[in-house]
């Protein structure tokens, strides 16, 4: 059974790049490709893939739109977005779109194709940097809702969105420890973490997407 | 009839005898019928001489059980009554141990059995005095209860209202004098308290009616020092409030107030003399009052002392009225007869007047003060604030400033890392590949460099924080991952406390580069099996140490290559010590960096160090 993967990626030599990766695993399966935001939906709906891989600056949008589309209706399958460094501030909006995994643009083609593999078997990559800024939002989010909430000195998230095993595992990951050794320290296996994580980036998304119906709510467009 | 008799009662109106008999007589009982009786008009006066004074009245079927009496609303020097032959009452008069001056009206009650129907006889003795007219008053004869409102009415005007003065006057002329002593700049409360202090001290002639004559000269000179200070300190208050001044005229006044009392006592207590000539002066003394008030008020326009000037003319008015009052003056007889008779005196009660003014307008003007303090406090304190707020506006500009200078050091400092790192590894590549002088494999692996050191750049100027960690975390992660990936067992270890790291943009990225530099060799010429990574920090020192276990540093430190020279380059410029070890096996190069104070340079000795 392979896994079917739908490539989202404006740039022909980055497209031409990930196609070839892709092709090249006997275990992953090109089901198609696309290069706007309308063109990946419509694929989207046609081709079911189990695996998307977005591209985050297309002509036509932003690729956090397709993330949204091919996470709708409660899909079951993964995202990857492809970023820069894996740090900037896109890789969280499309956390919270969906997406539970990135790649790196400059990653070696068997790279490419194991990034794919271990999200799809559920493990989720994460840098230091998206770490911090998961602490950060979710930080960020617990102020907002808190209002004048002065317990900003108690780093502890919102049992709602994380729990207290995840924030420690975010914490050990912003300081640049790998799975292995949050493991170690945390006295569980690295699947374990891998897990936590995936974990992690889903509740995100739940979460944001809780977030835009209450203020869909709010706003009265429900 | 017996109801008539009931209304004759009821309706029983005091009887107010308008004439009365008189003889000149010493004598303690009263004259015969025989004397030589006058008839005069009540009221009426004798001079210097004991009179006897028969007064004929109708008590109209007086009931037995109703008591009667008589009113006197003056009887100064005292004397005796008697009804009907009969001794009635006897009056205290000055003896020789004592000087007597009632103030006081007198009630005398009449015991109704020595009340006769028809025609009664009231014989009255009035003592001889040596200054003054002896005064027989207009009385009146009747029923107790019906003359008991009419005497507690005088009672009141000239016993209870001079000792309430005395008491007010004593108070608030002290509280003015304390006043004056905390703060003796506040001329105008001095003069104030004393003035009224010796005002309450003469109102106590009304007070003290009795007095033992060996203290009779003291109190006289007392009174008459008291009076003449009252209107010298009057004149003083008010050439102050007017603003004229009065240095030298001021000595000359005590001088004159002083002269009073002296000569009252060195001429062992001659009345008239002190009287007509010392406090005669005084009057024109208390018209200069009037003059510079009312001139003032008309210059000024100010309600002080217009109010005052108003007050002091009321005051001259009750003294004019005391002096016809005083003197019988036939004016005063023609407009207003029974006022004469009654003998209320104006001008103790016109000083009150002056001296509630002038205590109001003292206490308006220490509320303008205090109003006007208030006001000085408000506008010093909105100037403060405003100096404040310039003195915040200026130092946040300067903050701002120096923060723009730090900001445009560093980015100069990145633009100048970019411009020598990456800008001319770039510029390398291009010229070689246009020359065809590079193969795909070097291209491949001289873009990768300029991405790592991109990398590095961005993150040691992330803008998240200045905290040195954080950069070590992402290229932990980073390096990690390429390590691992060569085959190689890496491991890190961190001892930095609890803490951030905080360092600048710059020095984060020297020192990153510098152990990229590190690492960098040890993938690419080490032929290692493990690398240590430590980072220690240690009070203001941090230390980073990579350590492999590979072949070693060879000759290449000697010829400056694997990018040794451009490690102590960049430790020098950085200010770092670098240490670079070849341990046999492996190699050990660490950097230890003084981030020094968080706002100073780093600077440390030696700078750059290279061993073999």
């Amino acid at each position: 059974m392979t896994v079917s993967v739908l490539v989202v990626e404006d740039e022909p030599g980055f497209l031409q790049r990930f196609c070839n990766a892709i092709a090249a695993e006997p275990e992953l399966r090109l089901c198609g490709a696309g290069t706007t935001v309308v063109g990946a939906c419509a694929l989207l709906d046609t081709l079911s893939p189990d695996v998307v891989l977005v591209d985050l600056g297309l002509p036509d949008g932003n690729g956090v739109d397709v993330i949204r589309h091919a996470m709708a209706h409660g899909a079951k399958r993964d995202v990857l977005v492809v970023t820069m460094f894996g740090d900037d501030g896109n890789v969280i909006e499309s956390i919270r779109a969906g997406a539970t995994g990135y790649l790196l643009k400059d990653a070696m083609p068997r790279d490419i194709a194991g990034s794919i593999l271990q999200v799809h078997a559920g493990g989720s990559p994460i840098s230091p940097a998206i770490a911090r800024r998961i602490l950060q939002s979710v930080r960020t989010d617990r102020n907002g809702a808190g209002g004048t909430s002065a317990a900003s000195s108690e780093i502890a998230t919102r049992p709602s969105v994380l729990s207290e095993r995840e924030t420690q595992i975010l914490r050990l990951v912003a300081k640049g420890l790998n799975f292995k050794e949050v493991g170690t320290i945390l006295a569980i296996s690295p699947n374990t973490v891998i897990t936590h994580v995936k974990r992690i980036y889903q509740k995100l998304a739940v979460h944001s997407r809780g977030e835009a119906v209450y203020e869909a709510n709010q706003m009265g467009l429900l | 009839m017996a109801l008539l008799a009931l209304c004759a009662i009821a309706h029983a109106q005091p009887v107010r005898p308008r004439q009365a008999d008189v003889v000149l007589s010493a004598g303690l009982a009263p004259p015969p019928p025989t004397a030589a009786w006058q008839r005069v008009d009540l009221p009426y006066a004798t001079r210097h001489s004991t009179a006897w004074y028969r007064v004929e009245f109708d008590a109209a079927a007086p009931k037995t059980d109703q008591l009667w009496a008589v009113y006197l609303p003056y009887l100064y020097r005292g004397g005796r009554l008697f009804l009907n032959g009969m001794p009635l009452a006897s009056i205290q008069e000055t003896s020789a141990d004592l000087v007597i001056r009632w103030e006081r009206p007198h009630l005398v009650t009449i015991p109704a059995p020595s009340l006769r129907p028809g025609t009664n006889q009231l014989l009255i003795r009035i003592p001889a005095t040596a200054v003054s007219p002896d005064h027989m008053p207009l009385l009146q004869i009747g029923p107790y209860l019906e003359l008991l409102p009419v005497y507690e009415s005088r009672l009141f005007w000239v016993g209870t209202m001079p000792q309430f003065t005395v008491l007010s006057c004593l108070i608030v002329g002290l509280l003015a004098l304390f006043i004056w002593w905390r703060r003796p700049e506040e001329t105008l409360y001095g003069l104030f308290g004393a003035a009224s202090v010796l005002w309450g001290i003469r109102t106590l002639t009304f007070v003290i009616e009795v007095l033992p004559s060996t203290a009779w000269h003291a109190w006289r000179a007392i009174y008459h020092g008291a009076t003449g200070g009252f209107v010298i300190l009057m004149l003083l208050f008010a050439m102050c409030l007017a603003g004229i001044g009065y240095a030298r005229l001021k000595w000359g006044l005590f001088a004159y107030w002083a002269l009073g009392p002296v000569a009252y006592l060195a001429t062992g207590g001659n009345e008239s003399m002190v009287t007509r000539w010392w406090a005669g002066g005084l009057l024109p003394i208390g018209f200069a009052v009037l003059v510079i008030s009312v001139r003032a008020a008309w210059k000024q326009r100010t309600t002080a002392m217009t109010v005052l000037s108003a007050a002091l003319t009321l005051a001259v008015f009750a003294g004019l009225h005391d002096y016809l009052i005083a003197t019988s003056s036939p004016l005063i007889r023609a407009l207003a007869p029974g006022h004469v008779a009654d003998r209320i005196f104006l001008l103790h009660y016109a000083a009150d007047l002056v001296l509630v003014v002038m205590g109001g307008l003292l206490s308006a003007r220490f509320v303008g003060t205090l109003q006007a303090l208030a006001q000085l406090n408000r506008t010093l304190e909105l100037r403060v604030a405003e100096r404040e707020g310039t003195l915040s506006r200026n130092y946040e500009r300067l903050r701002q400033l120096e923060r723009r200078h730090a900001a445009g050091e560093e980015r100069q400092q990145i633009m100048r890392d970019l411009h020598d790192g990456l800008g001319s590894q770039l510029f390398l590549m291009l010229s070689r590949a246009e020359g065809r002088q590079v193969d795909q494999q070097e291209m491949v692996q001289a873009l990768r460099e300029c991405i790592a050191d991109m990398r590095l750049t961005l993150e040691a100027m992330s803008p998240e924080s200045n905290d040195f960690l954080q950069a070590w975390g992402n290229f932990r992660f980073r390096w990690q991952h390429l390590l691992e990936a060569s085959g190689l067992t890496c491991t890190w270890e961190l001892d930095a406390g609890g803490d951030g790291i905080d360092l600048s943009p710059h020095a984060t990225l020297q020192l990153l580069r510098i152990v990229q530099e590190a690492l960098t060799n040890v993938l690419k010429h080490a032929h290692a099996h493990e690398v240590a990574i430590r980072l220690r920090m240690e009070e203001r020192i941090l230390t980073i140490e990579v350590a492999d276990d590979g072949c070693g540093l060879g000759n290449a430190n000697a010829q400056g290559g694997h990018g040794l020279a451009n490690m102590r380059a960049r430790a020098l410029h950085l200010g770092a010590w670098l240490e670079i070890a070849d341990r046999h096996p492996g190699v050990c190069v660490a950097i230890r960096f003084d981030r020094g104070d968080t706002t100073e340079r780093p600077k440390l000795p030696g700078h750059a160090v290279a061993m073999a």
